[in-house]
C-alpha cells in the first residue's frame, strides 16, 4: 500500500512537472473560460457559471487524455520495461494510474472552481 | 555439487513466424560470470527477457533460483536484478526519485544513498533523469539493478554504444561484482567484453548455441592456427621450414617468417632443433593464439559487428 502511494506520488509530481501539460490541462482551459467569460457573459455570474459547465468537462477530458497519451510514451520508451522488472504486477501498475489520474483529473478542475 | 542458479533447457522463443531462439540450453552456476556472445539478432535479448520474466518462453524449460518465472514472477524479481539493453525511465525523475521508488518494491533493499555514491552519482542525486549523460543513465541502471542486493544479475548490453572510457568504467564494476562472487549473466557482441569479464562464455547465433567453454577452451578448441613469427640470423634454405613438425604453411614477410601450425609446442621444439642443426640463430620469436574473435568467425562464418 505504501508502494501504491509513493509511486502514484511520483508520478503526480513527473506529471506536474511536465511543461506541455500543464499548458493544455490547466492553462490552456482557464484562458478560454476568461475568455469566453468576459466575451459571452459579460460578467453575468448565471452566464458564467453556465459556462463552467463545459469548461470543466473539457478539462476533465483533456487531462485522461493526455495522461493516457503518457502511459503510452512511457510504454514506447521502455519505461514500463523496468517497471516490470520489479515486483510489481500490471495490475497494481494500473491501479497507480488510475489512482493517480483521478486525482489529477479533480485536481484540474478544482483548481479551476477555485479561481472562478 | 550445487544446484545451478540458472538452469535453460532447450528453450525456444518465437516471434509470428521468425524463431528467435532455437533450442537454447546452458546453465549457471553461483559466482559465475556467464557470458552471451553473439551478432545482433542472435537471440541473446530474448533469452534473457525469457529468464527475467518478461517474455512467455515457446517451448524448454527454465528454472532461475529454482523458480519458474511464469509461475512465481514475484518471488523471481525479489531475487534478481537487471539492466536492461536501454534502460528507460520518465525524463523528469529525479535521480534520488527513481532509485528511492524501486527500493521500495522489494523485501529486501540496499540503501540507495550508498549505491549512489558507490557508482559515482551522489552529486548527480537531484538531477532529472534525462540531464545525466549516456554513462551516468547505464551507472544509474546498474545501481538500481543492484538495489535489491540480486542473487542473479542480468545485464543485457551493458556497454552497447558508450564511449571507450565509459565502457572501461563499467567493466571495473563489473569486475567488483565478479570479485563479491554475484552470479551475472551478461549478454554483449564485444569479444573483448566476454573475453575480459567472463568465467564462461556461450556463443549464439542464429537462436542456437554454437559453442560454450571458457574463453581459453573455446580459443584451443578452435581449428584456427596459431601463428609463430621468427627473425633469423641467416636467411633458412628454401622449403626446409614447410618440413618441420606439425607446421601447415610458410610464409616471408620482410625477412620474418611467419609460420602457421597445427600446434604451437612441437613446432618450436622441431624449429629450434632445426636451426641448431642449420648453425643459424633465433633473432626474435613471437607467438599469436587464435583470439577469441578468430574463432567466432570461424564458428559463424561474419564479423561481429554488422
Amino acid at each position: 500500500m505504501k508502494t501504491i502511494l509513493k509511486l502514484a506520488a511520483v508520478r503526480i509530481r513527473i506529471t506536474l512537472r511536465n511543461k506541455t501539460f500543464l499548458f493544455f490541462s490547466l492553462i490552456m482551459p482557464m484562458v478560454f473560460f476568461f475568455l469566453y467569460g468576459s466575451v459571452f457573459a459579460k460578467g453575468n455570474p448565471q452566464a458564467v457559471a453556465y459556462l463552467m459547465g463545459p469548461v470543466m468537462s473539457l478539462t476533465v477530458m483533456g487531462t485522461f487524455w493526455g495522461l493516457s497519451m503518457q502511459l503510452v510514451t512511457w510504454r514506447e520508451q521502455g519505461i514500463l520495461r523496468r517497471f516490470r522488472l520489479a515486483p510489481i504486477s500490471p495490475s497494481t501498475m494500473s491501479c497507480i494510474k488510475s489512482l493517480s489520474d483521478e486525482t489529477m483529473v479533480v485536481f484540474a478542475p478544482a483548481s479551476r472552481a477555485a479561481f472562478a | 555439487m550445487p544446484k545451478p542458479v540458472l538452469q535453460v533447457e532447450n528453450l525456444v522463443k518465437r516471434y509470428d513466424e521468425v524463431e528467435a531462439v532455437r533450442g537454447v540450453s546452458f546453465s549457471v552456476e553461483e559466482g559465475e560470470v556467464f557470458g552471451l556472445l553473439g551478432p545482433n539478432g542472435a537471440g541473446k535479448t530474448s533469452t534473457v527477457e525469457v529468464l527475467e520474466g518478461l517474455r512467455i518462453p515457446d517451448g524448454g524449460r527454465i528454472s532461475v533460483c529454482g523458480l519458474d518465472p511464469q509461475k512465481s514472477p514475484n518471488e523471481l524479481k525479489n531475487e534478481i536484478g537487471a539492466a536492461l539493453q536501454a534502460t528507460s525511465l520518465p525524463d523528469k525523475l529525479r535521480v534520488s526519485e527513481a532509485i528511492g521508488l524501486f527500493a521500495g518494491f522489494y523485501r529486501r533493499t540496499r540503501n540507495p544513498n550508498e549505491l549512489l555514491k558507490r557508482f559515482g552519482l551522489e552529486e548527480k542525486r537531484h538531477n532529472f533523469y534525462n540531464q545525466l549523460s549516456g554513462g551516468q543513465k547505464q551507472r544509474l541502471a546498474l545501481a538500481m539493478a543492484l538495489v535489491n542486493d540480486p542473487r542473479v544479475l542480468f545485464l543485457d548490453e551493458p556497454t552497447a554504444g558508450l564511449d571507450p572510457q565509459v565502457r572501461h568504467e563499467i567493466y571495473g564494476i563489473i569486475e567488483e561484482l565478479k570479485g563479491q562472487r554475484k552470479t551475472i549473466l551478461l549478454t554483449t557482441h564485444y569479444i573483448e567484453e566476454a573475453e575480459r569479464l567472463c568465467d564462461r562464455v556461450a556463443i549464439i547465433d542464429h537462436g542456437k548455441v554454437i559453442a560454450l567453454g571458457t574463453p581459453r577452451e573455446l580459443k584451443q578448441r578452435s581449428g584456427s592456427n596459431a601463428r609463430i613469427e621468427v627473425r633469423l640470423a641467416r636467411p633458412a634454405s628454401n622449403g626446409t621450414l614447410n618440413n618441420l613438425e606439425s607446421v601447415k604453411d610458410v610464409r616471408e614477410v620482410d625477412g620474418t617468417y611467419v609460420l602457421h601450425c597445427h600446434r604451437t609446442a612441437p613446432a618450436i621444439v622441431a624449429l629450434v632443433k632445426h636451426l641448431e642443426a642449420d648453425n643459424n640463430e633465433l633473432v626474435s620469436l613471437e607467438i599469436a593464439t587464435p583470439s577469441l574473435e578468430d574463432v567466432f568467425i570461424e564458428l559463424t562464418g561474419r564479423r561481429l559487428r554488422d
